[in-house]
């Protein structure tokens, strides 16, 4: 797995990738009905950077490509989503696939709706959630947050869960990477990473 | 909002069982299911189902996606019951795979066939993550046979029902060297003829039974002509 390095200038398009099934009938309405598996994807501009600055990262993001390694990056957040506790951890399975219970956070901090988060497997494989509603850190520095889509996975006890840094991670999907050589020297690294699972 | 609908699909191996989702995880009678396996990978695809009639058998053919083994597993081997290790024995009820491009190749006949398998079609509310109604068994069967490509990466599994042992069709006694031999043994007639087929059942090690003209399978005496999981040469 390689990193995207952080702090880089960049911008991007974050896209959610749901599978639903769509439904259009002949003579009524039109329905749709989720599936399972929904995923995210962020297509990113990096850049520009000077075409001698620009060449490490070209590199990085074409091994990440090539032989399909992949990638993994921080979400260029808008907003902070720190303050909820230096490491938030899964509590354990809940009974429902859409909350993910957490422990560890600071009494009273509110995980906000819209806000997105990671959680970070045994093996390092980050899971880009969004948060579907506000959860409040409760006394024992637990909180029921819920997410879309579902969690890919039963995550034991003590998962991380990242909230002040989320990370995306997946395959760069991009059919082609293309850089410009240009007379001003100015070039910018355009991929699109999508989330495996 | 309206209830999401998931696929299911359940192989009982020797070791462990496999349960794999189209997608993200489903908890349905107590076992979880996920998108991907360890082992099998995830699903590529699920083809239409096959009813049969007369001899012929009803089967559906599934198609995985073994999976990548990226990371910080690669260049590992993984015993199919789910145990890490470098070394090992093999046996009959287990076997190793390569984790590496051998992943496909290795991932053959042996560790599959004949495993019992289900499929279900079940709804589940969104809002939650909990299955509701009442979930429908699509398919229940075994694994028949296994097909591997090497330039895509697949494997391909064809399922025939749970009731194929009972299409062995028992078509009496036949013109054949083995049923010969019974009536009249030492006599070579049908073993000097030519142009006679012989079938058996597939997997069967040998040829045994009464093959012949009217075919036989490996039971003795049974013939099964118009199955199609019957092997010929």
């Amino acid at each position: 797995m390689i990193e995207f390095p952080d702090g880089l200038p960049l911008t991007a398009e974050a896209q959610f990738l749901p599978r639903d099934v769509e439904q259009r009938s002949l003579s009524g309405p039109t329905d749709i009905f989720p599936r399972l598996g929904g995923r995210f994807a962020i297509q990113v501009t990096a850049g520009p950077f000077y075409a001698d600055e620009a060449r490490e990262l070209l590199a990085l993001v074409m091994a990440a490509k090539y032989g399909g390694t992949g990638l993994r990056m921080r979400y260029p957040l808008q907003w902070s989503q720190s303050g909820g506790g230096a490491t938030l951890v899964n509590g354990g399975v809940g009974s429902s696939t859409r909350t993910l219970p957490i422990k560890g956070g600071t009494p009273g901090f509110v995980i906000r709706r819209g806000w997105f988060l990671s959680v970070q497997d045994a093996d390092g494989q980050h899971f880009f959630h969004s948060v579907a509603d506000n959860a409040v850190v409760a006394n024992d520095g637990t909180a029921n947050v819920f997410v879309t889509p579902e969690l890919k996975r039963p995550f034991p006890n003590n998962t991380v869960v990242n909230v002040a840094v989320p990370r995306i991670q997946g395959l760069v999907t991009s059919a082609q990477i293309v850089w410009p050589i240009s007379g001003d020297m100015v070039a910018p690294v355009v991929f699109t990473l999508e989330e495996r699972e | 909002m309206k209830n999401g609908i998931a696929q299911l699909l359940k192989i009982e191996l020797a070791m462990r069982t496999v349960f794999l989702s189209d997608g993200g995880f489903i908890v349905f009678d107590g076992d979880t299911y996920v998108g991907g396996d360890v082992l099998l990978g995830s699903i590529a695809g699920i083809d239409p189902f096959e009813a049969g009639f007369g001899g012929s058998i009803s089967q559906i053919d599934v198609t995985f996606h073994p999976p990548p083994f990226q990371g910080s597993i690669s260049g590992d081997w993984i015993l199919a019951a789910g145990v890490w290790s470098d070394s090992g024995v093999w046996d009959d009820q287990s076997f190793w795979i390569d984790t590496g491009s051998n992943a496909v190749a290795a991932l053959s006949e042996a560790a599959l066939r004949n495993r019992r398998i289900e499929m279900f079609v079940v709804e589940y509310d969104p809002a939650t993550g909990l299955i509701t109604g009442t979930p429908e068994r699509k398919f229940v069967g075994q694994v028949d046979q296994t097909t591997r490509s090497l330039v895509s990466k697949t494997v391909g599994v064809s399922c025939t029902s749970r009731a194929e042992p009972i299409f062995s069709k028992n078509a009496g006694n036949a013109m054949s060297h083995e049923f010969q031999q019974l009536i009249s043994p030492g006599d070579t007639g049908f073993a000097q003829t030519t142009g006679l087929a012989k079938q058996w059942a597939w997997g069967t090690a040998s040829v045994s039974g009464t093959g012949g003209f009217f075919g036989g399978d490996a039971g003795g005496g049974g013939s099964v002509e118009n199955n199609p999981n019957v092997r010929q040469n």
